[in-house]
């Protein structure tokens, strides 16, 4: 991830980078759109001031057109052609017609030239003056050079082209200015699916109360159906929650006394009476949220390259512009000519669309995917995911879920039974590896001591201290605790030994230089790991699995999976076989692993995916964070990211060859500012219109089965909540 | 111009059908207006708009075809070929309104018009301004009835011919839009239907004098005038 240095003010109006740093003060709008949007919609509601702007826009498209009719007027044939003007009357009716040009054209120009000045203006005292500044002179040049011709007497006047560009780039950033907040406002809208009041229960009963006053330790009550509106722990009775907007798992989840909630879960059945132990401003949805935002914010590589290219455009714009003017004034045409053609140039090259084709496809495809439960921390991981050619999964806790069986305890009989388990669970709970998790579940009730963590070896195990026992308590591997001088020859391990050939995980705990107790867990493989492999293989992607695990179990879960799997490998043999497997293909490699126990491994390999992280997406070594534990969510996830990649390339040649040709055309004078102004909207809004498409992109398929089987068992309770979260979106926002 | 009454009845009797489109633009209108007399106001002006911007539309597709017909030699033939592409357009038109074919609907599904949330906010804010600004920006709404009598206008070869064409069709459509702003549906449905079938013939038959026009000019060499050969458009 690349934070810090790299972080722009997002646009007050549409939310996306803009090109001012993080300090700068007073409103900030990434175009010329945005800013009259923000004049739009800012004063809320229909109030005065908003509706002023749009007024002028209305009220500038009836002055262009009827410029645009006295134009037509003027050019045309049964009017004025042949010879028309020897008449009289006809004469008159002509010069009046040019006089109405005038007129009609005089509040367009200030209605809308006004707020164009004002932002050319804006980002000249920002120190980066912009196709604004070129516009404003190109269209002042223009009129005024009307004015004076008609004063003259001379034909030549191009009233219409002065208000038919304006008009154009003002509807069409605007339209662009719509069209990007679009982006950003579905996921926005998932913070709308909260609340604004809750139920708060206080000494004297109950009370309503503002989400943003709720405390943590607050008590509130839920009802069934209603939406859990902050984090918080059960309090009193279970009830079945939906966390799909969380965590993307469809499963309802039983919640317990003690049990943690996420805000914007939905509480299915039950009445829910919870304790708040985050605020709104620090809740789940809220880090979600700001997850995707500061990724958003982040700029890829290919963001950069058009930052370069837009503090180039200006001079180079200028030059060809002028080189226009010079080219159709020595032409013969006359100045008017050399105006027209400039000032095409300058219409046809804004680099809206240039600008907009890579983040407009990255953003909206991070928060569609968002949606789905695919978070991603860095818009360059949606372009190498495309690229995918290997993924490499971690065994445990990715290809098997985290929830291994405890299925036999070996204790060391000199010791008192209690005794050990109690260190056991008193080393178990300081580790963060699933075993010993696990393990410390299964000896909740236990004891513990206090203990403080001496070393933690990622994959391998820990070293402790345990009050009441005199020696360092070592809890791993086998091959960990040998590595440190454990006899392994005692008791515990000799029986545990004789049993290692069964396809059972084992864990060891020892002090003193002896094995005191050995655990052997039994996991289970996700069922999703077979759809991921199969569709893997339909896509000629090569899986596998490299694991820590002994080669013995290793080529029993081969067996299973019918793929490639590697055991026996420490950590820093993991990210050898990474390197490996970068060295070997020219696209992607995508490490797959739970996030903790691989840090090393996800952060080594092109893009790393980190597994069921739930509501913590804050796991830094991983470059994606699937919310679920859906393996075959990768797949949907690279088929979004390859669909985002094409559009990006529509875009950027689209955009590309538009440019090429338009300032081609427009060099040679033959095109026309009014036609350069709305194909440079038509053009921006086809680049905006072609990445909001990614927001369709279909619901994963394991997603739609698991929501229908959802929406089976809980017709009982409702129903409301068989909506996914795209259509509760909807459906919020209509109510 | 015999077309022009076909042309009045095809936006009188068409607007049955325009009232399920645009009709919700007309109570938007109505919806903010106190009293009686301002909501005929409102709604006259708002019709004023869109005629506004028919005429200017029919205007623009004169011009562009006057445009293309000094680009190649013989303007009759483009003239007459306009007038048969525009009778098609409208036989086409007719036979959606019939429907011989189905009509396509666009617009189903997808990310609604970007444009959407500026027509909408004239149409709430109150003041005529606001109601004749809603009225030319809907004007701009695409409507396939509309887009044959652009092409009528243009097949006409004359400002002030193409013009009238379209301020008659505006006017057509003026009655039964302002009655539908003024007191909600006066037809029902099913008879909106029924109106909407008659003005499928007015529609039918302004296509084919149209055709006929453009079929007969042709028939006639060039330098003849032929709008006196024809029998229809003395």
């Amino acid at each position: 991830m690349t934070l810090g240095t790299d972080r722009h003010r997002p646009c007050d109006f549409c939310g996306l980078p803009t090109g001012f740093s993080a300090a700068a003060t007073g409103p900030v709008y990434c175009c010329y759109g945005c800013r009259f949007a923000a004049g739009v919609t800012g004063a809320q509601g229909e109030s005065g001031q908003s509706r002023w702007m749009l007024t002028r826009l209305g009220l500038a498209i009836f002055f262009t057109m009827n410029v645009m009719v006295f134009s037509m007027a003027l050019w045309s044939t049964d009017a004025f052609g042949q010879g028309a003007l020897a008449d009289p009357r006809s004469r008159v009716l002509w010069d009046l017609f040019r006089y109405l040009s005038l007129l009609f054209s005089l509040p367009v120009v200030f209605l809308l030239g006004g707020p164009l000045v004002e932002s050319a203006v804006a980002d000249l005292k920002q120190g980066r003056p912009g196709s604004d500044l070129l516009l404003v002179i190109g269209v002042l040049a223009s009129f005024g050079y009307s004015v004076s011709a008609l004063l003259g007497g001379s034909t030549h006047i191009y009233f219409e082209v002065a208000c038919g560009v304006l008009v154009a780039v003002t509807l069409g950033r605007w339209l662009e200015a719509i069209g990007k907040q679009r982006t950003v406002d579905s996921l926005k809208s998932l913070a709308k699916l909260l609340p604004d009041r809750v139920r708060v229960s206080t000494s004297d009963g109950e009370d309503w109360r503002d989400l943003n006053n709720v405390q943590p330790n607050d008590i509130l009550r839920v009802l069934a159906g209603e939406r859990i509106p902050l984090d918080g722990v059960v309090v009193e009775r279970p009830a079945f929650v939906d966390e799909q907007l969380i965590t993307g798992e469809s499963q309802p989840a039983l919640k317990r006394p003690g049990e943690a909630v996420h805000g914007g879960s939905l509480n299915l059945e039950g009445e829910l009476v919870l304790r708040v132990t985050a605020a709104a401003s620090e809740g789940t949805l809220r880090r979600l949220i700001s997850a995707v935002q500061s990724a958003a914010e982040t700029k890829g590589q290919s963001q950069r390259l058009a930052d370069i290219v837009s503090t180039w455009f200006l001079p180079v714009v200028g030059l060809l512009a002028l080189l226009a003017f010079y080219l159709n004034y020595q032409v013969g045409a006359g100045p008017q000519s050399g105006i027209l053609a400039a000032l095409a140039v300058v219409v046809i090259a804004c680099p809206c669309a240039l600008g907009l084709a890579t983040p407009m496809a990255l953003w909206t495809a991070m928060g569609r995917a968002a949606i789905s439960g695919v978070m991603f921390h860095d818009p360059e991981a949606l372009e190498k995911l495309s690229k995918t050619e290997t993924i490499l999964l971690d065994k445990t806790g990715t290809v098997t879920t985290g929830s291994a069986k405890l299925v036999r305890t070996l204790l060391e009989s000199s010791e008192p039974e209690d005794r050990v388990r109690s260190i056991a669970a008193s080393a178990a709970r300081s580790s963060k590896h699933i075993l010993a998790e696990r393990l410390a579940a299964e000896f909740a009730s236990q004891r513990s001591f206090p203990t403080t963590v001496i070393e933690h070896l990622p994959g391998r195990g820990i070293v402790c201290r345990v009050e009441g026992v005199p020696d360092d308590v070592l809890m791993g591997s086998r091959r960990f605790l040998e590595s440190r001088g454990v006899s392994m020859d005692g008791e515990v391990s000799a029986t545990s030994k004789a049993a290692e050939a069964e396809d059972l995980g084992w864990m060891y705990l020892a002090w003193g230089g002896q094995a005191r107790a050995a655990f052997a867990f039994e996991e289970t493989i996700r069922p999703q790991a077979h759809e991921l492999i199969r569709l893997a293989g339909e896509r000629r992607i090569a899986v596998r699995v490299i694991t820590g695990d002994r080669p013995a179990r290793a080529s029993k879960l081969s067996e299973l999976l019918g793929i490639d799997v590697e055991g026996g490998l420490l950590p820093d043999e993991k990210l050898a076989r990474i390197h490996e497997a970068r060295n070997r293909t020219r696209g992607s490699v995508v490490m797959v692993g739970d996030g903790i126990n691989d840090a090393p491994a996800l952060a080594a390999a092109d893009v790393g995916i980190a597994m069921g992280t739930g509501a913590d997406v804050s796991r830094e070594a991983a470059d994606i964070c699937l919310l679920s534990n859906d393996l075959a969510r990768i797949i949907w996830a690279i088929q979004l990211s390859q669909r985002a990649v094409r559009t990006i390339r529509y875009n950027l040649a689209w955009a590309f060859a538009y440019n090429v040709v338009g300032i081609g055309l427009a060099l040679t004078g033959l095109l026309n500012p009014i036609f350069a102004a709305f194909a440079m909207a038509a053009s921006g809004i086809l680049v905006i219109g072609n990445s909001l498409r990614l927001n369709n992109f279909p619901e994963p398929d394991s997603f739609a089965n698991t929501s229908a089987s959802l929406g089976d068992s809980s017709d009982a309770t409702g129903g409301t909540h068989k909506m996914n979260d795209r259509s509760l979106v909807a459906y919020w926002a209509a109510s | 111009m015999m077309e022009l009454p076909l042309v009045f009845m095809a936006g009188a009797l068409g607007s049955a059908h325009c009232v399920g489109m645009c009709g919700g633009f007309a109570l938007m209108i109505g919806a903010n207006s106190a009293g009686a007399m301002y909501n005929l106001g409102r709604q006259l002006v708002y019709s004023l708009g869109r005629l506004f911007t028919y005429v200017f539309l029919g205007l623009v597709c004169v011009h562009a075809g006057q445009r293309l017909a000094a680009w190649s030699s013989s303007a009759i033939w483009i003239s007459a070929g306009l007038a048969i592409v525009a009778g098609c357009f409208l036989l086409f038109q007719a036979g959606s309104i019939f429907l011989i074919w189905p009509r396509r609907w666009t617009g189903s599904g997808g990310t609604p018009c970007l444009a959407g949330g500026f027509v909408g906010t004239f149409l709430r804010a109150p003041g005529l301004t606001n109601a004749f600004l809603a009225g030319i920006l809907t004007g701009f709404l695409p409507c396939g009835l509309l887009y044959g009598m652009l092409a009528l206008a243009a097949s006409t070869a004359s400002l002030s011919q193409g013009a009238l064409t379209m301020a008659v069709f505006a006017s057509g459509t003026m009655p039964l839009m302002v009655a539908t702003g003024l007191g909600g549906s006066l037809l029902g449905v099913s008879l909106r239907r029924r109106v909407y079938l008659v003005a499928g013939f007015c529609v039918l038959l302004a296509g084919v004098v149209s055709v006929a026009r453009g079929v007969t000019a042709l028939r006639h060499l060039p330098g003849e005038n032929p709008a006196a050969a024809c029998p229809l458009c003395r």
